[in-house]
């Protein structure tokens, strides 16, 4: 069955509770949130108090995207703030064995996350030690993009790559998702998807979902 | 004038539409919304879009303190969403008028932010091209954080400097500003004091936020009677 992670980007911030709480009761298996601290990616969201508060109100697992620089220094705030999975940009490390061990000394699953414009080759040797690769489908920073077809190379040589070796971390891909692109990646190996404002928009969310679960 | 800001970052985020009818009913005069950015400070919180939504959903004012390096940047960020006012660390400030300057260039009113230890002699040259001065009363960062006493000193030798000049920034204060704290500050006020746990979103007892705020408001008119 492909994942589903939602994605609050896009979501009622006036009404947070209740959508924390709608997002819940439509069958999502993650909550995706998007950590970004204006200086890594040209937009500023929210903190672990944030995050904090909404772990308090969901008992969704937290799928943590950090879009910051130098994330090793706050690791271990996102940790304490109940994240399931933190996921850093390879952009953004300077020491990503390093980071990638600090992630997992705090408790939580590991994730790489890729830039569009970043060859798979560039993470290759990390594989073996993260549950999750994240490959943006779109430039980090904000909802509502286009997804970027050129980001499948990267899907497929990733799948290539765990199956020969036999790894076992999930392929998820953020940016642009609906029910065409999602074909389309899972045709490639990806395992979950990040929905931001096509989860937030649908009429029917759980009808959604459950299509996207099928997929 | 007295002012009351209510810092929105202490509120319930899961519930900050309830939150703003209660400051609204409460007369609250303007929302003071932190942006942090993990590097000025150890924290990050309110980005663009949130507050955006914030300011579509009241009627109150909107006060954005940018508590982060490389002010300039931020203000482009932060601008488009028309606050009524701009603070921006005048420590973090590399050509201090050109930041003004941006932010007025908004149509928005500038405010210089200086930390407990920041003289109040390096904010004299630009007195009269601001409409505020955020004096904090704490390191920005973390709500909860104990009030450093020796700005009442810099409060008191602003209003001073400002006695008698034509324009006169609004002072505003923020760090566990709280009935006590605000006693200490009777001989020489702020113009504008900001509202965090400490003083209104605190769980003590079941006082309304309309009740908090007129308590302190009386609190602070009575002393400026003498």
């Amino acid at each position: 069955m492909t994942l589903i992670a939602t994605s609050i980007l896009s979501a009622d911030y006036m009404k947070l509770g209740a959508e924390l709480n709608s997002i819940e009761e439509a069958g999502v298996d993650y909550l995706h949130l998007d950590v970004m601290d204006g200086h890594f990616v040209p937009n500023l969201t929210f903190g672990p108090e944030m995050v904090a508060q909404m772990n308090k109100q969901t008992r969704l697992p937290l799928d943590i995207h950090l879009m910051i620089e130098t994330p090793e220094q706050t690791i271990s705030q996102y940790a304490k703030s109940g994240a399931t999975i933190i996921s850093v940009h390879y952009e953004a490390c300077d020491d990503l064995e390093k980071v990638i061990k600090l992630i997992k000394e705090h408790g939580c699953k590991a994730g790489i996350v890729i830039n569009p414009d970043t060859p798979a080759e560039k993470i290759k040797e990390f594989l073996a030690d993260v549950s999750l690769v994240l490959q943006m489908t779109v430039k980090p920073g904000f909802g509502g993009q286009k997804f970027i077809e050129s980001t499948l190379k990267n899907i497929k040589k990733l799948a290539q790559w765990r199956k020969e070796n036999g790894y076992d971390f999930l392929i998820e891909v953020d940016g642009g998702i609906n029910k065409d692109t999602a074909a389309l990646c899972i045709e490639n190996g990806v395992d979950v998807l990040v929905v931001g404002s096509y989860f937030i928009d649908a009429t029917n969310r759980s009808k959604l979902v459950k299509e996207l679960h099928s997929l | 004038m007295t002012y009351m800001a209510a810092s929105l970052m202490c509120g319930d985020p899961l519930r900050i539409s309830d939150e703003l009818a209660k400051l609204e009913e409460a007369n609250c005069d303007l929302l003071h919304l932190d942006v942090m950015d993990g590097i000025y400070v150890n924290n990050l919180a309110l980005g663009p879009e949130w507050i955006a939504a914030v300011k579509k959903a009241t009627t109150i004012p909107i006060d954005i303190h940018l508590a982060t390096i490389d002010p300039i940047k931020y203000i482009e960020m932060f601008a488009p969403i028309k606050p009524e006012y701009i603070s921006f660390h005048i420590e973090e400030a590399k050509n201090v008028k050109e930041v003004i300057a941006k932010i007025k260039s908004y149509g928005i009113k500038p405010s210089i932010a200086l930390n407990p230890e920041t003289p109040i002699s390096i904010i004299t040259p630009f007195l009269d091209d601001v409409e505020m001065v955020l004096m904090m009363t704490v390191n920005p960062g973390f709500s909860g954080q104990k009030f450093n006493k020796s700005v009442l000193k810099k409060i008191e030798d602003l209003n001073e400097l400002l006695l008698g000049r034509e324009h006169k920034p609004l002072i505003e204060v923020d760090g566990n500003i709280k009935s006590e704290t605000i006693n200490w500050m009777n001989h020489s006020q702020p113009d504008i004091f900001v509202l965090g746990t400490s003083a209104l979103f605190h769980k003590n007892d079941n006082e309304s936020y309309s009740t908090r705020i007129s308590n302190l408001r009386q609190q602070i008119e009575s002393h400026q009677a003498y």
